[in-house]
């Protein structure tokens, strides 16, 4: 599949995969590629294509992330080695989706975490993500 | 900056985000706005920002 629409309401342009070379976007080839071999329709997520620099903001707050597109989406943003601000604000967030996106986080680049409105979460997942955060060069300011 | 607000955070969450502010070295802002603190959640927390 050489084209992935974007099946959003308000998207009309098509992406083509093929158009995304190089390193600044490998996190949306890497996500496309996960989306591809699992059969699922693509959900953008706030991670754009960039033509000029990379990318360093993924703000997908209000969109839902499940865990059919939760490993992908943490597959990107593993790949994403620039992300200071990932926002996850109502995202309709398990601890299991959670845990698999935290944990691909490069933490000596992280800035800002928003996870605001996540009502799911329980105790267990604030306690990986406080060790996470606590962990030896985490650079969340 | 971390952003925990309207999250059912409950006092067992109160004692991950007490170690966090008493262990975080780099962390300057906190936002655990409309949560589900008690007054035990809440003492934890007001003792690590002292």
């Amino acid at each position: 599949m050489k084209r992935f629409l974007n099946k959003s309401k308000k998207a009309t342009r098509i992406i083509e995969r093929d158009n995304l070379k190089g390193k600044k976007n490998g996190h949306l080839l890497v996500y496309l590629d996960s989306i591809n071999q699992s059969s699922l329709a693509p959900k953008m997520l706030g991670l754009l294509p960039l033509k000029s620099h990379a990318i360093n903001t993924v703000d997908c707050h209000d969109s839902v992330i499940n865990e059919l597109y939760a490993k992908p989406f943490a597959e990107a943003i593993g790949s994403a080695k620039y992300v200071t601000f990932l926002n996850l604000r109502n995202t309709n967030l398990t601890d299991g989706t959670a845990n698999a996106i935290i944990s691909k986080i490069d933490r000596s680049v992280i800035t800002h975490i928003d996870l605001s409105e996540n009502p799911a979460l329980t105790p267990a997942f604030y306690k990986y993500l406080c060790e996470f955060i606590t962990e030896v060069g985490t650079n969340l300011q | 900056m971390l952003n925990l607000s309207q999250n059912k955070l409950n006092d067992n969450a109160a004692k991950s985000i007490a170690r966090l502010i008493l262990e975080t070295t780099k962390l300057k802002r906190l936002f655990i706005a409309n949560n589900k603190f008690m007054a035990a959640g809440g003492v934890l927390i007001a003792n690590a920002l002292a």
